[in-house]
């Protein structure tokens, strides 16, 4: 089982990093599916199954399917911002790489230096959310993409009629 | 059973890795996408929680994480597509020239 979880994320972090470096729109919007089922098999083997289910419905397609939208809508083929022919130039990313990759060592540092013997107890505390208190986060949850939709509509009705 | 700590190190690289991303490219679109990225760090740091210590409130606010990173990306295309029609470019540098 420790085998897959490798190789799930091995695919899912070689994956981001294409998503992230490549010029395409549709490699890139391809990539990243790839990423994100990655991401999805490493939640079914952790055996939160169905979380992972409403994951892949809910994550994978809606944002897969509203970036592949938004990128027919506009005709997008390549990044017309980076015009190197090699990708994006390293004077660009030399520095973000080297800050990312302290924030990585610190990160792991931070996360391998823990003493985990002391978080098996379970707290009795913590675990007093009640159903009701999900129905509540559930309509907040609802409250907010109905704000988003209704956002995005406005944006694109103006747009349009504008045009 | 993936032992806890592989797991937060798996979040981790995945949330540096969109972090990088949002630092280097300056197109919008791929902005958006290293959002994604990040927030799918987040997303499986909460899986992991939730499994290691069997219990489902990490599920249900991974699920309202999912639904949050949905609204942000509806906002954030809706926003692509107005510097779309106005400035022709995908350019997140042509923001900063906006005046009042």
């Amino acid at each position: 089982m420790i085998v897959v979880f490798y190789i799930a994320s091995i695919i899912a972090v070689f994956a981001s990093i294409k998503v992230i470096f490549c010029r395409r729109v549709e490699k890139a919007i391809l990539y990243l599916a790839i990423s994100l089922f990655a991401s999805a098999l490493i939640f079914i083997l952790l055996e939160t199954y169905i979380s992972a289910v409403l994951y892949i419905l809910f994550f994978i397609g809606g944002a897969v399917i509203l970036f592949r939208a938004v990128s027919l809508m506009l005709e997008m083929r390549r990044d017309n911002v980076e015009n190197g022919k090699h990708g994006i130039s390293p004077k660009i990313w030399l520095g973000p790489l080297v800050l990312a990759f302290i924030l990585l060592v610190v990160l792991i540092y931070g996360v391998v230096s823990t003493d985990y013997t002391q978080f098996t107890e379970s707290h009795e505390l913590m675990h007093q959310m009640s159903i009701y208190a999900y129905v509540l986060m559930a309509e907040l949850a609802t409250f907010l993409l109905l704000g988003a939709a209704v956002i995005s509509y406005h944006f694109m009705h103006r747009m349009l009629s504008e045009k | 059973m993936i032992p806890l700590m592989y797991g937060l190190i798996f979040a981790s690289i995945l949330f540096v890795i969109g972090l990088l991303g949002v630092m280097i490219r300056r197109n919008l679109y791929f902005l958006l996408l290293s959002l994604v990225i990040m927030n799918n760090g987040a997303i499986a740091a909460l899986f992991v929680a939730s499994s290691y210590w069997q219990q489902s409130d990490g599920e249900v606010l991974a699920i309202l994480a999912v639904t949050a990173v949905l609204a942000q990306i509806s906002v954030g295309l809706a926003l692509l597509v107005k510097l779309i029609y106005r400035r022709k470019n995908f350019n997140i540098d042509s923001l900063s020239e906006m005046k009042g």
